[in-house]
């Protein structure tokens, strides 16, 4: 059979789509500031989301690369049989379907409020989704392409962080530790919870060059989004002290703070159009990830009619999900981080439980020669 | 979307090719005829072949011993070199046969010992001497032998070689292409003087029959571009090449697209550059202009003067093109997003002053951009259709006069002039043509995005067009390597040029066989100071 996608990405590539998926939620927006309980050291919560989004996906990728040549929709049907694995896999979509959603409001949001509080929201939304679901239907090697011409956005970006060194006070980064550590670990599962949003990695591998040097890639993308994140929670709090965590775009905020030679005040103008390509490069992984699993979950041709049935979708999802931002706040701060690591890290819990299992021997010929229903009651007694 | 347009098109186009398949005999050559050994016959034949024009010239002559073998010289007034025929061919057989009576030795005579010209062939088959005549040469037949001489006396008025208009420079070659395919390839092989530069030809046209030469170094170029150009070229069918313009939509990668995936340059030095980078380049018979392939976007940015440029001059003012890219692009459209949406963006003295003019404008900015944008393009293509005298003084009442007036009328504001200004100015600094076309194309949509969601219409308009280039290739090279897919080697001739001595390899996707360009380490060291003092000495 013709391979659906016929792609591929390099390396190279595959880091920066990782960044900019990283990093969507962080340029402008920045959900994991917002509300923090303990401003002061809130770094403490980033650094620890680094560090298991790390070993997450140290053992995400290593499962993945016993299937190299599958998307984690497939193997998740060769491992946990064709019912279990299906079930598995439209849950790993669902969740990249709702990102897609999640991406598109918080962006519509925020150019409302910074910029444009006359136009709707949906307006930004279905353009930005209209152009991702264009890019994802011409497959992933065209997304690849975006994310780097995207990421030179990154240092630019950084530069940034750096600029209104005159406004920064360490002070404000005093005290340590005043709640104690237990907050972090909590706050650091909001990180965790975007971080899992690079579980679309699982999608892309089969069609990466030299895979076998990917393990080595993520943890540069982990690490590098990781430092931005870790540096962003300082650098906002040593400029605007406990009051970084009441702004919805505390990074907006940060640069307004700069100006070049008393003449060039407003430079949000450049993050904003780097976070809105971000973004829309971002939505173009997830819809891609989402139509290629649909497509290959249902054995069908070609994913590219899918594309636009699911940004449809997905912004009416952006719409129907918060009535305002206020829910778009809680959304990040509880429910993402409840049930986001839930879902993904069950789903590779049982992927891996598995595996674990066939690796001992509990092997039994899979999909294709059972019926439909024998796989499923196999994989109950089980 | 553009997918489904074109289905609709090709099925218009099917639709339409059904209707108008009537007369297609007209132009196949029938049954092939060999030439007869009567001249009479064969006079008879070309006349009717030639449906009696009357700039045929059939000169009869009478050679040999005493004139006894009649002679018959055919070719067109007008397309041969006159000096060539009179005295090389008519005044040679005549004092030359002066001692034979059999027309086969004769014939053998002519062919082997008495002609100065550099081609001489024999043709049997009619239809293809009847088109060496349409070329330009000449043919002598014999009376008696079944055989025709074909001479090249090609000749005809060129233009001479002359500095090319739509591609100047200051530092480099002046020369630039002409009209005559001969010439053309002259320019090119006297920079490359190599046996493996390969020249193809191919006869495209079944009217014009125009001859077409498609130009690669062998051993350099990439032999899966060349055999899909050499595809693309034998399967044009058309009835006339008269500029490459014609042959560049039918042979690109991407017809529906804005941007240009085909380079058409007018300078040989453009081409040999580019050949030697591993390309491939198509000339046309009757037009200047070269198409190089495959092209990459950043190919439109390049001037020939940036490799002939020290280096730091060469780097900056390549980027400062991109600048003007983006600027020419752009910049009417922010105009637009600035002024209705974001004017917090500018420091308030210039938005003060900004909107202290356009107080009195009537128009809203969009509308006002575009008028001034649309007088500019009017403007343009006036000074271009005009002649070169009248163009100036078009511009001069065009631009000063009626820019000065609208300003004091208070149909524009000063700002948007400055803008339209600035536009147009950076438009002209794209080296290629057919680039700044489609940029002055693209210009207009994202005015109105702009006009309609400010920046994040700009944005999104960009996104989308980056999304269109991203997905372009030509001839099997994706449309904006080396950027995107990053190839970090090829990055020291983008928007920077690296100095000769570290421009070692060549471009990856298109030069294949041979990599290297400049052994390494060349970079000039002169000698320690001692030394040389020791030498003066």
């Amino acid at each position: 059979m013709r391979q659906m996608e016929a792609g591929r990405i390099s390396l190279f590539q595959t880091m920066c789509m990782l960044l900019v998926i990283r990093l969507t939620a962080t340029t402008i927006a920045f959900p994991f500031m917002v509300q923090h309980e303990s401003p002061s050291d809130a770094w403490i919560g980033a650094a620890i989301s680094v560090v298991t989004a790390l070993i997450v996906f140290e053992l995400m990728v290593r499962l993945s690369l016993n299937f190299p040549n599958m998307t984690v929709v497939q193997y998740s049907q060769t491992v946990l049989g064709k019912f279990l694995g299906s079930i598995v896999a439209l849950l790993l979509i669902l969740f990249w379907i709702l990102d897609t959603a999640v991406a598109a409001r918080a962006m519509g949001n925020a150019l409302v409020n910074a910029f444009m509080p006359e136009t709707p929201a949906l307006v930004f939304i279905i353009m930005s989704v209209f152009l991702s679901a264009n890019a994802a239907r011409n497959g992933i090697e065209i997304i690849g392409r975006w994310s780097e011409l995207v990421s030179v956005g990154i240092p630019l970006t950084t530069i940034m962080l750096v600029l209104p060194f005159r406004a920064m006070d360490f002070q404000n980064l005093l005290p340590i530790l005043p709640y104690g550590f237990g907050i972090h670990l909590k706050r650091s599962v909001v990180a965790l919870a975007i971080f899992l949003r690079l579980s679309v990695l699982g999608m892309m591998i089969p069609y990466v060059h030299n895979r076998k040097e990917i393990l080595r890639y993520t943890r540069y993308a982990i690490l590098i989004s990781g430092f931005l994140l870790v540096a962003q929670a300082i650098v906002l709090v040593a400029i605007f002290g406990p009051q970084a965590t009441n702004s919805a775009v505390p990074t907006l905020q940060l640069v307004r703070q700069i100006t070049i030679g008393e003449f060039f005040e407003r430079l949000e103008l450049i993050p904003v159009a780097i976070w809105v390509l971000i973004t829309v490069v971002n939505m173009a992984v997830f819809v891609w990830a989402s139509a290629l699993g649909i497509a290959q979950l249902f054995n069908l041709n070609r994913f590219q009619p899918l594309v636009y049935p699911i940004g449809a979708l997905a912004t009416l999802l952006s719409i129907l999900l918060f009535k305002n931002y206020l829910e778009q706040v809680l959304y990040f701060k509880y429910l993402q981080s409840v049930f986001v690591p839930l879902l993904v890290l069950g789903v590779y819990a049982l992927l891996y439980a598995g595996f674990a299992l066939r690796k001992l021997g509990f092997n039994r010929p899979t999909g294709s020669v059972t019926p439909m229903g024998l796989e499923a009651e196999a994989d109950e007694n089980k | 979307m553009i997918r489904r347009l074109a289905k609709k098109m090709r099925a218009v186009a099917w639709f339409g090719g059904k209707k108008r398949s009537g007369n297609k005999k007209v132009w196949q050559s029938g049954p092939s005829i060999t030439i007869s050994d009567v001249l009479e016959v064969n006079e008879r034949r070309i006349r009717q072949a030639f449906k009696g024009s009357f700039d045929l010239v059939y000169r009869r002559i009478a050679i040999g011993k005493d004139g006894c073998i009649a002679a018959l010289v055919v070719h067109i007034d007008e397309m041969v070199n006159p000096q060539s025929v009179i005295s090389a061919i008519v005044e040679r057989i005549v004092d030359k046969t002066g001692s034979l009576t059999d027309p086969n030795t004769a014939y053998t005579h002519i062919r082997d010992r008495y002609l100065e010209l550099t081609g001489v062939t024999e043709e049997c088959d009619f239809h293809k001497m009847v088109q060496e005549i349409a070329n330009g040469n000449t043919c002598i037949f014999i009376h008696g032998v079944a055989k025709v001489l074909v001479c090249e006396t090609q000749g005809y008025n060129q233009r001479e070689v002359s500095q090319p208009t739509t591609e100047a420079t200051i530092r480099g070659s002046k020369e630039g292409f002409v009209e005559a395919l001969p010439t053309n390839l002259s320019l090119i092989r006297r920079r490359i003087r190599n046996p493996r530069l390969t020249i193809e030809q191919y006869i495209l046209g079944k009217v014009s029959r125009t001859p077409v030469a498609l130009i690669y170094i062998e051993g350099i170029a990439n032999s899966r571009i060349v055999e899909e150009a050499r595809r693309r070229l034998s399967s044009v069918n058309i009835d006339s090449v008269q500029e490459s313009g014609q042959l560049e939509e039918l042979i690109e990668d991407a017809p529906l697209s804005p941007f240009p995936t085909l380079l058409r340059t007018e300078r040989p030095d453009r081409v040999t550059g580019n050949l030697l980078e591993g390309r491939f380049a198509i000339l046309t018979d009757g037009s200047p202009f070269a198409l190089i392939g495959p092209a990459t976007f950043t190919m439109f940015l390049t001037a020939p003067e940036d490799y002939f440029e020290r280096f730091f001059a060469g780097s900056v003012i390549r980027s400062l093109r991109y600048v003007a890219f983006i600027i020419s692009l752009t910049l009417p459209a922010l105009y637009v997003a600035i002024t209705t949406f974001h004017q917090e963006l500018l420091p308030t003295p210039l938005i003060l002053s900004i909107a202290a003019q356009r107080d009195r404008i009537p128009f809203p900015a969009v509308v006002e951009a575009a008028l001034m944008e649309i007088a500019f393009e009017l403007l343009r293509e006036a000074g271009i259709r005009l002649p070169a005298v009248l163009g100036q003084a078009v511009s001069i009442i065009g631009a000063l006069v009626i820019g000065e007036a609208a300003l004091r009328a208070g149909l524009v504001s000063a700002a948007m002039v400055v803008a339209v200004a600035l536009t147009g100015i950076s438009s002209f600094a794209t080296p290629i043509f057919s680039l700044a076309i489609s940029i002055r194309l693209l210009r207009f949509p994202l005015m109105l995005l702009a006009s309609a969601l400010g920046l994040f219409g700009i944005v999104a308009g960009l996104a989308a067009m980056v999304t269109h280039l991203l997905t372009l290739r030509s001839f099997g090279v994706p449309y904006m390597e080396p950027l995107a897919p990053f190839v970090a080697q090829s990055q020291k001739d983008e928007v920077f040029r690296a100095p000769w001595w570290a421009l070692d390899e060549r471009p990856r996707f298109v030069g294949e066989q041979d990599d290297q360009r400049i052994a390494p380490g060349q970079m000039p060291r002169p000698p320690a100071p001692d030394e040389t003092y020791e030498s003066d000495r």
